[in-house]
Parts: C-alpha cells; structure tokens; sequence
C-alpha cells in the first residue's frame, strides 16, 4: 500500500535579501491514509513549513509532495487554492475564527466553497457544540473555539486535517479534550490527521511520530498501539 | 529622540511609503484649498487697490447741487489730510452711433486724481479732443482719428455745457472708477449711461465746476476696502461735510441774495404802475357815484311834484262832493220836520180811540162773571141727581144679589128634599106622610098595650101581641124617623118660595124707578154741557178783546218814544251840518296854498335836468381815456407780474444747495468688485472649511489607524523601558512631518495658484484691472498649517496615549478582537437567510466598527458633497440665462422707442413692425428704472407696464418659481421679481415705494406677487396701476416684438428695417442677452470647475486612504479567508463589498449635505443684480455620484493587488 501522504526530499529556502534561509533540508516522510500523525520537534526546526507546504500555503524549493496520489509541489495559483479549498482542513494556535460570525456561520463559511460537504449542525455536534453553535466566537473560551476551528475544517470534508500547535494556546484539561476530539475523530472517521507540536510528552497517542531537527526528518517511529488520551500526562 | 528610534522612524516612512505620501497629499489639497480660497479675497483687494493707488483713484468724490466754485475746491484743499483737490466737469450727451442712441458720460480730465490708464493713442490736449472709453471702442468699433458727434438729451441746449459737439477721438483708455463693464445709470436717454469720454476741461462752459475729486493722505499706504481706510476716509468725509454746510450756506446766500435784490425791483415797478391804474380808475368810479346820485335826485323831485299835483286835484274833488253833500243834508231835515207833525196826530187820534175799546171790555167781563156763577149752580144740582141715583142703583143691586141668592139657596134645599124623597121612596111605598102617621097610630097603640100588659102586669116581652106590635112599631118608627125631615123640608121650601117671589116684585118696580131717574140726569147734563160751551166763547172774546187793546197801547207808547227820538236827531243834523259847512271853507283856502307850492317845485326841476345833462358828457369822456389807457397796461403788467411770480416760486424753491460727500462706497465698480470679493470670502467661509474637515479627518484616522496598529511595537517599547513620551514623540514626529511638509507645499501652491485662476476669471469683468498679484497671506497660511497640524497631531497623540495607558503585557498581546454582534436584519429571518455568509460578516462589520463607518461616510460624503456643490453652482449659473431668456421672457426682441416721438409716430412704427413679415405679435411696454423702498432699504430696478395686460402672457411668463404656476398679469398692486423682493425684505401683502424720479415724492403700492425672476431687479405694473399711482399714462418706450424665425439672419435683416425709422432708438435680441449673461457668468465657472477638480482630487485621496486602512486592519481575517481556500476574487469581493456599501452611502450622504451646503453657498456667492438658480440638476447628482463611484472603483483596483500580496503564512503564525 503506497503512502497517502509523501514527501520526498523537500527543501525550502526563504531569501531575505542576501540572507538566505533553509527552513526545511531534504525532508522525507510518509504517513499511511486513517493515521494520526504527530511531527514534532522544537522550535525553528521546520515543522510549520512542513505543514504549510502540506497544505498548500508554502511552496517547496525543491523536493516532491504527493498527497493522495497528487503532486501538490507542482500546483500553483488557483490550483493551489483549489487544493486548499477542497483537500485540506486547517486548525490553528490562534484558531483565526471570523469574529463576525456565529460558531455555525464559522462552519457554514468553510462548507460554501466546498464540493462536497458534511452537515454543519451534525458536525457541531460531533464537536459537543451544538448548545453555543449560535454564539459569537468572543463569546465563546479558547477550547470552544478551537472546537470551531475544528468542526470547521472537519466539515469541508478534507483528505488531510492538518493542525499547527491546536492547544499551544489552551490550559492542560481544554488541550488533552481537543486532542481527544481530534483522536477520536481520526479513529471513528478514519480521517488523515496530522498535528504539530513541540510537546514530546503528546506523541504516544499518535500512529505515528515525526521527529524534525534542523529542517530534517532526524526520526521517525510508528505505534502500533497508541495510547488514549486520557491516559496521557504532562 | 535617541538614536534607534530615529532609524526605526525615518524606517517607518521608507517602509510605509504610501501611508506617509497619502496622509502629505490629503494635508497638501487640504490647507491648498482651504488657504487658496479664502485668500482670494484679500488677494483681490490687494490687486484693486494697487491699481486704485497707481491711478490715483479718488478716495472721495463731492458734489454740490449747486457745483462748486473755485472757492470750495481751494476751501476742499485746504483741509489737512487732503493731499488733492481737484474741480471737474461732468455732463451727459447723446450720440447716435450707427443708428443707435448712447447715452455718454462727457468727463473732464484731472490731473493728480483719477488718472486715466491710456491704453492706445494719448490724452487729450485740445478742447475738441477726446479719449474714448474701451467699451465704447469696442461696441462702436470706431478708431483713433474719427470723429464723436454728441447732441444734448435734455431741452437745454449743448452749448449751455459744452463748446463743441463734435470731438476728434485721439486716444482710449480705463478711468479706476470704471473698472468694470457697467458705467452707471443717467438721467437721460434709456437711463443707462453707455460709456464714457474724456476731454479736457476746456470742453466744458460751465461757471461752475460739478464735481470734485480729492485724495486723501496716507490712504496709499492703506488697503482700500479695509477697515483702518474707511475709518480714515470717515474722518476725512465728516470734515468735507462740515466745510460742505458752511459752502453750501456761502453759495445759498450768494444766489439767494441776488435773486431776492432783482425781484424786489420787479416788483417796485409793478406795483407802481398798478397803483396809477388804480388812483385813475378810483376817481372815475367817484365821478360816475356823484353823477348817478345827482340823477336819482332828479327823479325823486319829479315824482314828488306829480304826486303833489295828483293830491292837489283829489283835494279839489273833494271839496265839490262835501259842499253837495251839504246842500243834500239842508234838504232832507225840512222833510222830516214835517213827518214829524203828521205822525203826532195820529198818535194823538189812536189814544182817544183806546180808551173806549178798554170800557167796553170791562162791562163783558162783569156779564161773563154772572152767567159762570149760574153754570157752577147747575153743575152742583146735576153731580147731587147723580149721587142719588148712584146710592139707589147700588141698593137695587144689593136687592137683586140678595134675591138671586134666595133662588139658590131655595134650588139647593128642593135637590137635597127630592133626594130624601126618592130614597125614601125605595124603602117605602108611602108618602112620608102616611109613614108618620100609621107610627102615630102604632106608638099609640103600643102605650096602650104597654099600659094594658103593665097593668096586667104580664111581661111585655112575654106578650106575642106586643111582640108583634112592637116588630111593627119599630119598623114604622124608623120609617117615620125617616120621614119627618122629609116632612119638614117640605114645608120650609113651599115657606121659601112664598118669600122669594115677593121680593122679586119689590126689584122690578125699584128697577123701574131707577131707570126714570137715570133719563133726567142724562138730560140735564146734556143742558150744562151747552152752558159751558157758551161760557167758553164768552171768555174767548173777551182776551181777544183784552189782547187787541194792550197792542194798541204798547203801539201808542212806541210812536210817542219815536216821535221824540226822530225830533232829537234832527237837532244834532242840523248842528253837524253847520260844522262841514266851515270845514270847507278852511279846505278851500288850503287847495290854493298848494298850487303856488307845486308851480315854484317845477321852475326848480327844470333847472336840475339842465344840470345833469352837462354832467354825463364829461363823465363819459373820461371813461373812455381810462379804458384805453389801461388795455395798453394791463398785459404789460401781467407780463412783469408772471414774471415775478416764477422768480418768487424759484426762490421759494431753491433750496439750501447741498453737498454729497461719496467715498468709494458709492463707485460702483469699487463696490461690486468689493463684493466679489467678499462673495469670495464668502464662498470660502464654508466651502474650504468643509473641504479641510474632510482632508483632516481622513489624514487623523490615518493616524489613529497607524498607531493601533502597532500597538505590539508600543508595548514592546514600553517594555523595554522607554517612557511614554518618547514612544509618542515617534508617531507624533511623523504625523507632524507629514501634515507640515504637506501644509507647507498646499499653501504654497494653494496661494500662489488659486486666487490668480479665480481673479483671471474675474477678469473678464472687470477689463480695467491691469495686473493680478496673489501675495503669501501669512494668516492664511498660518492658519491652515495650524489646524491641520493640531488636527493630526492631537489625534495621533491622542490614540498613543490611548494605547500607553494600558501595561505592556496587555499592549503585547493580541488586541481582544471587538466580538460580532447581531444586527437588525437578523431579525428578518427569511431574508437573513438568504445572505450567504460573506454577506453577513459584511453587514456585521459595517455595524461593529461605527466609528469607522462614520468616518468612512462622512469622508465620501464630504467629497461627495462638495463636487455636488461644485455641479451644483454650475447648474445654478447656466440655468440662469436659459431660464431668464427662453422660459421667462418669451419675447423674442426688444426695440427701444424714441421718447420724444409723438403717440402718432409710436402708433404707425408699431404698425410697421406688426406688419414685418414673419413678426406675429408686438407690444408696447414702458420700463423705466427706478428705485424702490421699503423702509431704509433701497433697490434700484425697473418698472415694467404692459400697454395691454391681456397679450404679455406671449411676452412674458409670470409664475413661482418652484411649483411653476402660472399668474396672470397682476391688475392691481405691483408683482416683484422674487429677488428683488427678498433684498427689500417685503413679501406679498407688504408695501413698496416707487420713486421714479428724485425730485418726486415716492409712491406707496401694495405687493400681490412675487414672480420667477434671475437677472436684474424688476417691479411689474398693470397700466391702470401706473397711473392711478403716477397720475399720468405710462410713456411707452419700449416694444417687444415677437417672430417665427429665430435665426441670426433673420434678425438682422429686422433691426436694419427697423432703425431706419425714426421712432426706433435700439434693438435687443433675447438670443444676445442670453449670451451675454452666459459669458459673464463664465467668470464664476471657472472657479466653480477648480472647485470640482478640487473635490475630485480630494475624493480620490480620501477614498484610497480609507480602502488602505480598510485592509490594513482586517489583514488576519483576509488571510484565514485564503487558507480556508477562498480565491483571491472572492476574498477582494469580501473588502469590496463593504466599500461599496460604505460608498453608495456615502453617496446618498453626500448628496444631501451638498444640497444644504449648495443651499448655503448660492446665496452667499449670489450678484445683487441676479438671482441664481436655486435647483442642483439631476445631471449634477448623477454626474458626481458617478464620479465618486468611478474614483472607488479605481481605489478598490488598486486594493486587488494588495489583497492579493497578502502572505497568510505571515499574517497567521501568530499574533503580531
């Protein structure tokens, strides 16, 4: 079985005037379709770029990305966006809600512009949201937004829920519940999730753990039996 | 500030770029506009009073009703603070150019005040020569080297003013008091004075100059039109008044004091020769008195004396009658004395005659008294018969009444017995006497056998015998009971009969008597009654005897009492006669007297008649000289006494000459120019205010926007330890550098540029102004660059220390994002439905930033607004010709009328201009300017009366402006143009004064309409009206004419036809005044376009920086739009939908600001002589929303690049 998501090789260098940078240095990883996927490593490592470039907010410099079978490296312009627009679902640290608009419009938002999308209210309440589905995001804690942020990228219906730090910003208990829902859908949707983090102490839950050191994949180990959430402490 | 602030400051502006040159360009147009327009007004004053100065304009002009002698101007002079003096002459003159009658200003040239700017030839130098006002070169198109011929407009004649009237043209010119196009209004020809020419002062032939020019000291140095010049000028002016009432008082005297010297000689003469007119005729009228009596006299003595002859003669009459009379008398008392004696015998025989009568009347009446005596003794034997008979009648009848009685008393007593009888009868079959006795016969036999039984001593009873008897007995004794009445009565009725019948014998023979008796007493009646009878005539002839003889004596006594009276009478006749008998001789004696009276009476008559005659010859002849004397006096007299009289009305007349003292407030260049000015400052009052609020607004949100968002660098900074007023200095440092360098380059250019294109526009009005000069106003400048760096630079402070007063920690995190909230429309569930998701937000933001939202709208507003406003002056202005001359004055041509022609003369040219081919209508007018009151305030505007109310409405439209109903031609009071009306502040029922000339006393006449009316001041009159008011008919003077074809061939051919006739003085097409408003409005065009281009500009600055700061700050929410995988399309559509919201609002916004403002602004600009159009076309609206909206849409195609540029990965990593 061919790896759903793949990279091979992927280099990434920001040119800041005569600076140049090497954000990412011959990355290779593959990650199998249904896996919860963590990459972690500390700060500056490269992680986000990789996740960018996964989803299709960053180009490589060099190097392919294949997801499901398509070559996302070579896409550009609308077709970039297209990709993001029906592929990919994002969750934030800052889960960059419209504040104009209600839990539900937030989800509602992401479904207009997607082929083929879930029910938003069914998705509201997959995320145990459906009582503040009527609230402002202001309105609502930090774990209750990400919710959003969450139910509003489960609902674009995406082969890739991609999540950059989603409880950097959220205390022990709301972080260790959102990291359960995401878990928990990986498991009962059979969805691709990968997450980022520089917490160490998360990757037992995961299938699979990315480790990145310098722009480099510096290991990477699969677990056969992940450990539930709940039994996870730091 | 310390070293890396600096770096990260000027980093800023290189890093920024288009914020910092935005914010410079919207303070740049702001103070530009602001300190451009407003000092346009200073700039013209400045301009206007350079040349003022440079020409020597005067600062106050003097005019005496009476001129002004070399006295005054030397007196003028000598007022310290007069720098010149100087005596002119001026004098309106007709001159017939081409067949059309201007009226010119003939002004004499002066040295040192009121130079004249030569533009082509030279001045003057010869008293035939003259400088000829440009207008007037341009109009006659005449040149250098022609001749001007000018004839007066008045009844007096040329030569009383001037010495020539014809004048070689030698030059042209500008005099500084006519810098515009107008040259004031005249006393003659149209009013309207057309030009001016200058000649030297010998021209003129006046003892007196009419005018006088004087500058002031130290007034060069100060602005014209500027508060310190009119105070100086006040000082100046109150000092010529002063001088003006002793001069004029000077002057009064003079003319005064030699009018009265020359008029009191006059009339010494006429009265002189009056008074030997009147001591003439004042003798004649005695002579013809004393004449008149004299005659009268004359007449009274002959009457006299034919009345004294006429007495004379009835005297002499009467004498005659009274002596026959006399005679007559004598007569008559012989005839009565002898009457007399004759009727004393007969008296005397009547007497005897009496007295016997009277014995024999005694002897009757003594044989009457026998015979009575005899009667009275019979009479007394027959009443005793008849008492006699009268007591045995009444016996006899006591007789018969007894008798009568008797017999039935007897009939009663027989009926009662044959009742007993027959009753009796029926018991018994006896007569009652057998009854009785048969009982005797028993009782007897009874007694005995009572007497036998008693004797036997047997019991009666016992006896049957008895019994038996007594049965019978008893049966008989009630039978005999029965029958011994009956019995009785028998008896006494045969008893009763007996007595009856005696008496009834008795009566008979009784009766008999009485008759007897009764036959005697008749009989001797009948003889007593015959007695009587004699008795009564007996007596009745003797009172008729008795009568006869007292007759004849009362007969007898009266004609002795006659006879003594007639005796008597005769006696006093005889004396009466004797006293008439000498009367006549007295009256004899007299009647001569009289006739020696009446005969001297007419010797003396005579004498008089002769008199008189002599007399009346003498009184005629002297009549006839004074009548020819005084025919040859008296027109003579009247001559000289005329004469006297209009001297006296004059004198009365003349009144103290009095001095007008004008400054340069009554120039009316200066004064219009003034105005312009001020309509300048006027405009700029709002307008650039409006424009700068805008600019600065949108340049302190900027600011605002720029430190909230660096809000992290704030924080970071004041982490670091820097003091607050250090962070501030950053953000203030750039704002000031901004708005300074911004205010410095818009003043500059603001001032330099834009009062030169307003006063070049201006220029085309005012063709005297040489040179145009646009000094740096400091105050201006100053304060522009003040408020718009306070504006920006307090706001900017304002928002640092807004964010400073929170702790850094709080600056460093991300600013908690304003929640969404619901909106209204949510509300509307099925349409909030509806909306997808991008709309909502849209909806969602446009509320939950206000105050950008206002901002934002009140910037497009603004902008918006003032382009409208901009459109909006232009519609007024172009409206105002179209509407004047083709909705209001539908005539199609105006010929003006030689006043001095006759009706007849008017009649047949307006006959021939009716009957002109393609001319269909014509109408006389009269219009006249005048000027009306109310109250203080005065206007100068023209009368209009139509020669026939009912045919104006083809020439003339009256009707309200904004509903545009239609009015008839008002039959009474007067309709006003709404202007006019608006600057006498009168509306419809006030009055109105109409002064048509200075001398006249105003008249009062009520408003009933006011009326659609832009250029010029007009009062509209119905001819009827005019002359109740004026008491005269309307002078016709003018003639509309109406024609089918309106080309400029056709209208030529016309006039040419036209001014042939005499009677036509001018002609004026509605199509040439329509253009000449048309370009002189285009003055103020020009400026409104700068006005357009400038809000344009600004509008365009406002709206890329307010789309900037739009996208700036939602760049988070952009970015998540992007990941989400919106297209760039949808993610612009996003920003741009919310800014076409704000824009269309902005719009709608603006447009009612600019109407108000519009409102606003066009009567501040307005011409007092024009009302401009009060209506922004619909054109105008369209036109800058359009423009608004085009400006937008450039804005937003320039944001699409922006948007497009925006990193997500940037903007999403974190908060910044």
């Amino acid at each position: 079985m061919s790896a759903y998501v793949a990279m091979s090789g992927v280099t990434k260098i920001y040119q800041m005037g005569e600076v140049s940078i090497k954000a990412c240095d011959g990355i290779d990883f593959e990650i199998e379709k249904g896996e919860f996927a963590i990459i972690v490593g500390p700060s500056g490592a490269g992680k986000t770029t990789v996740l960018n470039i996964l989803g299709g907010m960053d180009t490589v410099t060099e190097g392919q990305v294949l997801v499901d079978g398509q070559n996302v490296s070579e896409l550009r312009g609308k077709k970039l966006i297209q990709y993001r627009r029906e592929d990919i679902g994002f969750v934030f640290q800052f889960y960059n809600l419209m504040q104009n608009l209600t839990a539900l419009e937030n989800v509602e938002l992401a479904l207009q512009i997607c082929k083929d999308p879930l029910d938003a209210d069914r998705v509201m309440e997959e995320v145990g949201l459906e009582a503040r589905k009527n609230n402002f995001p202001a309105q609502l804690s930090g774990g209750e937004q990400q919710r959003v942020a969450i139910a509003r990228a489960l609902a674009k219906n995406p082969k890739l829920l991609l999540c950059d730090e989603p409880t950097g910003a959220l205390d022990y208990v709301t972080g260790k519940s959102i990291l359960k829902l995401l878990q928990d859908t990986c498991r009962q949707k059979g969805m691709t999730v990968i997450v980022i983090t520089h917490n160490t102490a998360l990757t037992p839950m995961a299938d699979r753990v990315i480790h990145i050191h310098s722009g480099k994949v510096s290991r990477m180990e699969k677990n056969s039996h992940p450990t539930p959430v709940e039994e996870i402490e730091w | 500030m310390k070293n890396m602030l600096r770096k990260d400051f000027f980093r800023e502006i290189r890093r920024n770029k288009g914020r910092f040159i935005s914010i410079f360009f919207i303070v740049l147009l702001g103070t530009a506009f602001y300190s451009g327009i407003r000092s346009a007004n200073y700039d013209m004053k400045y301009t206007a009073d350079n040349y003022y100065d440079n020409s020597g304009l005067m600062d106050v002009r003097v005019m005496g009703t009476m001129g002004l002698t070399d006295q005054d101007i030397a007196d003028l002079q000598a007022i310290p603070g007069v720098e010149a003096a100087a005596g002119g002459y001026t004098h309106e003159v007709l001159c017939n150019v081409d067949g059309d009658e201007l009226v010119l200003q003939m002004i004499a040239a002066t040295e040192d005040v009121n130079r004249v700017t030569v533009e082509e030839g030279r001045m003057p130098e010869k008293a035939d020569e003259c400088l000829v006002d440009t207008v007037l070169m341009d109009s006659m198109g005449c040149e250098i080297g022609d001749t001007i011929t000018v004839s007066s407009g008045t009844e007096d004649d040329l030569s009383d003013s001037l010495n020539y009237d014809t004048y070689t043209v030698v030059g042209t010119g500008y005099l500084p008091y006519y810098m515009d196009l107008t040259r004031g209004t005249g006393s003659i020809g149209d009013g309207t004075i057309d030009a001016f020419l200058v000649v030297s002062p010998e021209a003129f032939n006046l003892d007196v100059y009419t005018e006088a020019y004087v500058r002031l000291a130290g007034t060069e140095e100060l602005l014209s039109y500027s508060d310190e010049y009119d105070q100086r000028v006040e000082a100046a002016v109150t000092e010529i008044e002063d001088l003006g009432e002793k001069a004029s008082q000077r002057r009064y005297e003079e003319v005064r004091s030699d009018a009265e010297q020359e008029l009191q000689d006059a009339r010494e003469e006429v009265e002189d020769a009056e008074q030997q007119l009147e001591d003439a005729r004042q003798e004649l009228e005695d002579g013809r008195a004393e004449f008149l009596d004299g005659e009268q006299q004359l007449l009274d003595a002959e009457q006299e004396l034919s009345d004294g002859r006429a007495e004379l003669e009835s005297g002499e009459q009467e004498l005659a009658d009274a002596r026959a009379q006399i005679e007559d008398g004598e007569r008559q008392i012989a005839d009565a004395k002898a009457l007399l004696e004759e009727k004393q015998k007969q008296l005397d025989d009547g007497w005897s005659q009496y007295y016997s009568g009277l014995e024999q009347y005694q002897a009757g009446e003594s044989e009457y008294g026998r015979q009575k005596e005899q009667y009275d003794a019979g009479v007394q034997a027959y009443e005793d018969g008849e008492a006699q008979y009268a007591e045995n009648k009444a016996a006899y009848d006591a007789g018969l009444q007894a008798y009568e009685d008797g017999e039935a008393q007897y009939a009663e007593n027989k009926a009662l017995y044959d009742a007993g009888l027959s009753q009796f009868q029926g018991q018994s079959n006896m007569t009652p006497q057998e009854a009785v006795d048969k009982f005797a016969e028993l009782d007897a036999k009874k007694a005995a056998l009572e007497e036998q039984l008693k004797n036997e001593g047997t019991d009666p009873s016992q006896n049957e015998e008895y019994l038996e008897l007594l049965q019978e007995w008893k049966t008989y004794q009630y039978l005999a009971e029965f029958a011994q009445p009956l019995l009785e009565a028998e008896q006494e009725l045969e008893a009763g009969r007996a007595e009856l019948d005696a008496t009834k014998e008795t009566l008979d023979a009784a009766a008999a008597e009485l008759e007897a008796g009764r036959a005697e007493l008749d009989a001797t009646k009948e003889q007593l009654a015959e007695g009587a009878a004699q008795l009564e005539a007996g007596r009745a002839t003797l009172d008729a005897t008795k009568e006869t003889l007292d007759a004849s004596y009362q007969q007898l006594t009266d004609g002795t009492a006659e006879l003594e009276a007639g005796r008597a009478e005769l006696e006093s006749r005889s004396a009466e006669l004797e006293a008439g008998r000498a009367e006549l001789e007295s009256g004899e004696q007299e009647l001569a007297d009289a006739r020696q009276q009446i005969e001297d009476g007419q010797k003396e008559l005579e004498d008089g008649r002769a008199e008189l005659e002599e007399n009346r010859q003498t009184l005629e002849d002297g009549e006839e000289e004074f009548q020819a004397e005084y025919e040859e006096a008296q027109p003579e007299l009247e001559d000289a006494r005329q004469q006297i009289e209009d001297g006296q009305k004059e004198l009365d007349d003349l009144e103290v000459p009095e001095w007008y003292v004008l400054d340069r407030d009554m120039i009316s260049s200066c004064v219009s120019f003034g105005q312009d000015a001020e309509r300048m400052q006027n405009l700029g009052e709002v307008f650039p205010v409006m424009f700068f609020l805008v600019a600065a607004l949108v340049s302190l949100t900027a600011m605002t926007r720029m430190v909230e968002e660096q809000r992290l660098q704030i924080g970071t900074l004041k982490a670091l330890g820097y003091k607050d007023g250090t962070i501030a200095v950053k953000y203030f440092s750039y704002a000031m550098l901004a708005t300074v360098s911004g205010s410095v380059c818009g003043i500059l250019i603001g001032e330099k540029f834009l009062p030169y294109v307003i006063m070049d526009a201006y220029g085309m009005l005012y063709t005297g102004l040489p040179e145009y000069f646009t000094p740096l106003n400091w105050d201006q400048g100053a304060l522009a660059l003040l408020a718009a760096a306070a504006s920006t630079g307090i706001a900017t402070l304002a928002a640092c220390f807004r964010e400073l007063r929170s702790k850094p920690a709080e600056l460093m995190r991300p600013e908690a994002p304003k929640s969404g909230k619901r909106v209204f429309l949510e509300r509307i569930t099925p349409l909030w439905k509806r909306l997808n998701f991008t709309y909502k937000s849209t909806l969602r933001n446009l509320i939950r930033y206000k105050k950008r939202f206002f901002m934002t709208i009140i910037g497009i507003g603004g902008c918006m607004a003032l382009m409208l406003v901009g459109y909006g002056l232009e519609d007024s202005i172009t409206e105002i010709a179209k509407r004047q001359y083709v909705e209001i004055f539908t005539y199609d041509a105006s010929v003006t009328l030689n006043t001095k022609d006759s009706l007849e003369a008017k009649k047949a040219f307006q006959e021939k201009a009716e009957t002109y081919e393609g001319v269909t209508a014509t109408e006389e007018v009269y219009m006249m300017n005048v000027d009306l009151k109310n109250g203080d305030t005065t206007r100068n505007a023209y009368i209009f009366v139509p020669q026939d109310v009912g045919k104006v409405s083809d020439f003339l439209v009256l009707r309200d402006r904004t509903s545009h109903q239609l009015y008839d031609y008002p039959e009474e009071g007067v309709a006003l143009a709404e202007k006019t009306a608006k600057m006498l502040g009168v509306s419809v029922g006030d009055t109105i004064q109409i002064q048509e000339d200075e001398e006249e006393e105003p008249v009062t006449v009520e408003v009933t309409r006011i009326v659609e009316n832009y250029v010029q001041h007009y009062a509209f009159l119905a001819p009827d009206t005019y002359e109740e008011l004026f008491g005269e008919e309307p002078d016709y003077n003018c003639l509309y004419v109406n024609y089918e074809d309106n080309s400029q061939a056709y209208e030529e051919r016309l006039a040419q036809t036209l001014m042939q006739d005499d009677a036509c003085s001018g002609v004026s097409f509605v199509n040439d005044l329509e253009q000449e408003i048309d370009d002189m409005l285009e003055a103020l065009n020009i400026v409104i376009y700068v006005l357009i281009l400038s809000a344009g500009l600004l509008a365009f600055v406002v709206l890329y920086n307010l789309n900037s700061i739009n996208i700036t700050e939602r760049q988070r929410e952009l970015a998540t739009l992007k990941v989400l995988g919106f297209y760039d399309t949808e993610v612009a559509m996003y920003v741009y939908r919310e800014n076409i919201f704000l824009t269309i609002i902005g719009i709608l916004v603006g447009a009612v600001m600019g109407a108000f403002l519009h409102q606003f602004i066009i009567q501040t600009v307005e011409v007092d002589l024009m009302m401009f159009g009060r209506i922004i076309g619909l054109r105008s609206y369209l036109l800058s929303g359009l423009l608004t909206l085009v400006f937008s849409v450039i804005v937003n195609g320039v944001m699409y690049f922006r948007l497009k540029k925006i990193n997500m990965i940037e903007s999403l990593k974190s908060v910044e």
